[in-house]
């Protein structure tokens, strides 16, 4: 069966990320396992595209990484929320579900009556 | 998650990899995707292809997260390092407030010395170094002529004949163009009147513009045909068409009176521009052909014009000079020749050599460039004293943070680190004490200029960008470098501390040098300070032979501007009138008029001689004066009479003498009764006063002639007339009483002016007082620095020998002993000072013995007083650390160690 998989909005794979990161401290393939999971397969994810997101979202300070070892006992970096990546999370993800109330609600309208 | 084993870690101990870190990351996401993709039933090779596949591109993934991954290493070391910066900023501020006292006294001394020193270099900049305002002003030149060294004395010679400046100006081959200038130009005068601030006039070449590259703001520069005509026209500087005509286009067209010649201002120059002098800025340039029959010294025949010339691009001016030595030799015969013999005997084998006119001449003569000099070198001593004392004090207050440094450096801080913090602290205080120095920069050169009576020359003070540049730079240069000394030793004390596990006080070898230096240094400033002080009391003490206190004295005019002969004389009749109205008016002692006020108003000098002796002619001062005067200055009367009310113009003529004129016109003989000559009249001798000084307590008592007012029909030659009155009021009631009189009789005058007579006497050693409180001020600076360098030294000194004085006392020394312990000590360094320092203080007092009245050149009283200054000073400031040390309690001095 062919699942319906979504190209990612621009800008959400973000948000993604630091979803799960909430959850707590994750390398980069167990973040990728996650959105995979918690989606479903629904979204496409392209794993690669996590690893320059994970950098950018350092650099700004929302992230950070430290070395530690994997389950199965090899070197993974790990990634951490700071409170400033904590905050920015609520804030995109109030910004998200208001934007999408607002389109959900755009498609859900009957047929206006144009002046 | 576990963490990372530690020998990992140490993979990574020569700095992060980004780029590493990056391949490790991806490796590992590829790596557990094909394990799980095995896990899942793939071959390893196909699992690996599809985890590879749903990875994405794989090198533009690694080099896209390596570029971020470095630019963050970047940022983040760069931060580090700022915030590295900032953080012992705010330690030095803390440790700045914690340590109040000691940081205030650097503070302060550092904005001694620095400004100080800016002062001097402000004034030095000014008056020596700063280029002329003028395009290229480093190809200008002024030449002079040097007759062969007599004795190892050169004497160089500014001023030639004219024919030689045409004939090298003509035929030279270095100069772009050649100028002359002259000193010898008419004053402003038109008739009697009276100008305020009349203009200073100089006589240039109608090149003189062109060659020094300056355009006139306004109007025109004089023009060759200038010269050809002997025009009448000036052009007038910036200040003086400002000062003059309130605006400076108002000028254009005006016309100024040369030794009563029109002249007529055809051009203003631009602000700023001043000449060649500095420290002269002429108001009027006017043609040097127009000079002639307007000076008794023409330039032009008497050998009177300066030389400037402007390089032709590319000549060196030692080429020039060889051209104009050939020219010169060429026409020196013919030229000495048209000279009078006495004119031309200096010109007598001269040479040609040139000076560089790039800043200007400087016009500072010899003795007051010398005393420059010395002021200069003087205050960069104290400067370095400054830097001593600062360096002292952190010293010792580094010492007590030994053990903190120590500490510092076991837990793993570079020593970069503790000498960026130590130099962080020095600069932070340094640069306080620039900024503060600069202020007292600025308010010292006004004294320095006024203490060299320069007061009136055109000395712009406002510091530019090489005082405030010189000002940072010195601070900074002494931040580093009493930053770096202290450091060096926190450093190398470090160890020694650590590996012993106590804190040994870095030695501080060079403490008692400086400090004896310092002394030495301090006798010769202090000494001229004392010179200047014992000086100007020589000069109060001076007898006067009047007595100024409780004189007030009010001039009054008549309100015509123009007075002829007879309107003079109705003036002083008028005065005359009122001042005999105002004897007798309550609170008035006595009441007296004269037509020159003593200190502080001209001399008119008369030709007079004994009537039997006509030709043992001797130059004297004529005073007119009514005869309360000896009165009212308390004049004592030797013999004969004063002059009364019948002395007057229908009367025969008398004259009063002074004691000394009398016995040096009539040796050996009573003057009384006796004539003198006295321009046409012949008075008789009616009086003999004492000496009175007139115009300068130094000088010594002048021949002195005086005569009745009413009887002055000859010669009124003052438009004022100064009313005397003694009394126990304050001189603006005096002159109201006064102003009232004038009215209720209606007389046509007018108040000028209101002073007392103890003023105008003070007025006359303004300089000496000025003198004497610029020195007295680097007097007590050097003093203050004596204070802080010993204070420093004997406070570090007992730090240092706490547990050796611990011990004393313990064995039952009393504080007394150890107070004397301490004080001798440091009596002994001020002491080996002030040996070391004699030489120098002598060679001061010395330089500066023109400028000194009635001492001799080397004052002992002076001398003495400076030495017993020091001393005291000296033992004063060990006195806290020596009192500390006496109260020290033996047990915990003991297990300080």
């Amino acid at each position: 069966m062919e699942k319906a998989s979504l190209d990612l909005i621009r800008g959400t794979l973000d948000l993604l990320i630091l979803k799960t990161l909430t959850w707590g401290t994750l390398h980069g393939y167990a973040i990728a396992a996650a959105i995979k999971q918690a989606t479903g397969d629904a979204l496409l994810v392209e794993e690669g595209a996590l690893y320059p997101a994970l950098y950018r979202m350092e650099e700004k300070g929302w992230i950070e990484a430290e070395w530690g070892l994997s389950g199965n006992n090899r070197r993974a970096k790990y990634y951490r929320l700071t409170t400033e990546g904590r905050r920015h999370f609520r804030n995109q993800q109030s910004m998200w579900n208001a934007y999408a109330a607002a389109v959900g609600k755009l498609l859900a309208a009957p047929r206006l009556q144009m002046e | 998650m576990q963490r990372e084993p530690a020998w990992r870690r140490y993979l990574r101990f020569w700095g992060s990899d980004p780029g590493r870190d990056v391949e490790d990351e991806l490796e590992f996401h590829l790596e557990t995707k094909t394990e799980d993709l095995i896990a899942s039933g793939m071959s390893p090779t196909e699992a690996r292809r599809e985890a590879e596949r749903q990875f994405g591109g794989v090198h533009a993934i690694r080099e896209e997260c390596s570029a971020i991954g470095k630019r963050r290493e970047i940022k983040a070391s760069r931060m580090e390092y700022l915030s590295g910066w900032l953080r012992d900023f705010e330690y030095a501020l803390r440790l700045l407030r914690k340590s109040k006292a000691s940081s205030a006294a650097a503070i302060l001394i550092l904005t001694i010395g620095i400004g100080a020193a800016t002062a001097v270099f402000t004034l030095l900049d000014r008056l020596l170094y700063a280029p002329l305002p003028v395009p290229n002003p480093s190809e200008l030149l002024l030449m002079r002529n040097v007759a062969p060294a007599q004795g190892g004395k050169r004497n160089p010679n500014e001023y030639f004949p004219y024919d030689a400046y045409v004939f090298m100006r003509d035929h030279n081959a270095t100069f772009a163009g050649l100028a002359a200038a002259s000193p010898y130009a008419p004053d402003e005068r038109r008739g009697r009147e009276k100008i305020d601030h009349p203009a200073q006039t100089v006589a240039v070449s109608s090149n003189y513009f062109p060659v020094l590259g300056v355009r006139p703001m306004l109007g025109r520069a004089l023009a060759p045909y200038d010269d050809a005509s002997a025009a009448r026209v000036a052009v007038a500087s910036y200040r003086f068409s400002s000062r003059r005509f309130g605006r400076a286009p108002e000028a254009l067209g005006s016309v100024v009176y040369l030794n009563d010649a029109p002249f007529t201002i055809v051009g203003v120059l631009p602000a700023g521009f001043f000449g060649i002098d500095r420290g002269s800025d002429p108001d009027l340039y006017i043609p040097l052909a127009s000079v002639r029959g307007l000076v008794n010294n023409d330039p032009l025949q008497n050998a009177g014009i300066r030389i400037l010339g402007r390089l032709r691009p590319g000549v060196r001016a030692q080429a020039a000079e060889d051209d104009l030595e050939r020219l010169w030799e060429q026409m020196l015969p013919a030229s000495m020749a048209a000279l009078s013999k006495f004119a031309a005997v200096q010109f007598k084998d001269t040479r040609i050599e040139y000076e560089d006119l790039s800043s200007g001449t400087a016009g500072v003569s010899g003795e007051k460039r010398r005393t420059l000099m010395l002021v200069g070198g003087i205050v960069a001593l104290l400067l370095l004293m400054a830097c001593a004392n600062v360096a002292c004090l952190l010293v010792a207050r580094g010492a007590a943070r030994q053990q903190e440094i120590a500490i510092r450096l076991s837990l793993g801080a570079g020593k970069a680190r503790v000498l960026r913090q130590a130099l962080i602290e020095s600069c932070m205080l340094s640069v306080l004490g620039g900024a503060a120095g600069l202020l007292v920069a600025y308010w010292a050169d006004r004294l320095l200029l006024a203490a060299f009576q320069w007061q009136k020359r055109p000395i712009d003070l406002t510091p530019d960008w090489r005082v405030l540049a010189f000002g940072l730079g010195l601070s900074l240069a002494i931040g580093i470098l009493f930053g770096l000394a202290p450091a060096m030793q926190f450093l190398r004390g470090a160890r020694v501390s650590l590996n012993q596990e106590r804190t040994v006080a870095p030695r501080f070898g060079a403490g008692k040098p400086l400090v004896v230096i310092e002394v030495a240094l301090s006798l010769a400033v202090v000494a001229g300070s004392a010179v200047f002080i014992r000086s100007l009391q020589n000069l109060r003490s001076v007898p006067t032979g009047f007595s100024p206190d409780h004189v007030a004295v009010v001039s009054v005019t008549s309100p015509d501007q123009e007075m002829d002969m007879e309107a003079l004389r109705a003036e002083a009749s008028d005065a005359l009138r009122l001042t005999e109205s105002l004897r007798g008016a309550p609170g008035f002692e006595a009441v007296s008029a004269a037509d020159l006020l003593t200190f502080n108003d001209s001399t008119i000098g008369y030709v007079v001689a004994a009537a039997d002796a006509p030709d043992a002619k001797r130059g004297s001062n004529v005073l007119r004066v009514d005869g309360a005067y000896f009165n009212a200055l308390r004049i004592p009367l030797i013999a004969g009479r004063t002059f009364t009310e019948r002395d007057d113009a229908s009367s025969p003529r008398v004259v009063i003498l002074a004691e000394g004129t009398a016995r040096r016109l009539f040796p050996d003989r009573n003057p009384l009764g006796l004539r003198i000559v006295l321009g046409k009249s012949e008075p008789e001798v009616v009086g003999i006063v004492k000496d009175i000084k007139f115009t300068s307590v130094t000088a010594a008592a002048p021949d002195e002639v005086f005569q009745p007012m009413a009887q002055s029909e000859c010669c009124a030659f003052s438009a004022t007339t100064k009313i005397q009155v003694r009394s126990r009021m304050a001189p603006k009631d005096v002159a109201a009483i006064v102003r009232a009189r004038i009215r209720e009789l209606r007389l046509p005058l007018n108040i000028e002016s209101v002073r007392t007579l103890e003023d105008a006497v003070g007025a006359s050693m303004l300089n000496d007082r000025i003198r004497m409180q610029a020195s007295g001020v680097f007097g007590a600076l050097a003093l203050l620095l004596i204070i802080a360098g010993v204070y420093g030294l004997m406070a570090y000194s007992v730090a240092r020998r706490t547990r050796e004085i611990g011990i004393r006392v313990a064995v039952g020394s009393s504080p007394g002993k150890i107070v004397g312990l301490v004080l001798g000590e440091s009596l002994k360094l001020v002491l080996l000072g002030v040996l070391v320092g004699v030489p120098g203080a002598v060679a001061v007092m010395k330089a500066i013995h023109g400028m000194v009245f009635g001492l001799s050149p080397v004052d002992p009283l002076s001398l003495g007083a400076s030495v017993v200054a020091l001393c005291l000073t000296g033992t004063a400031a060990s006195a806290i650390p020596a009192w500390r040390a006496a109260r020290l309690d033996p047990v915990r001095a003991l297990r300080v160690e």
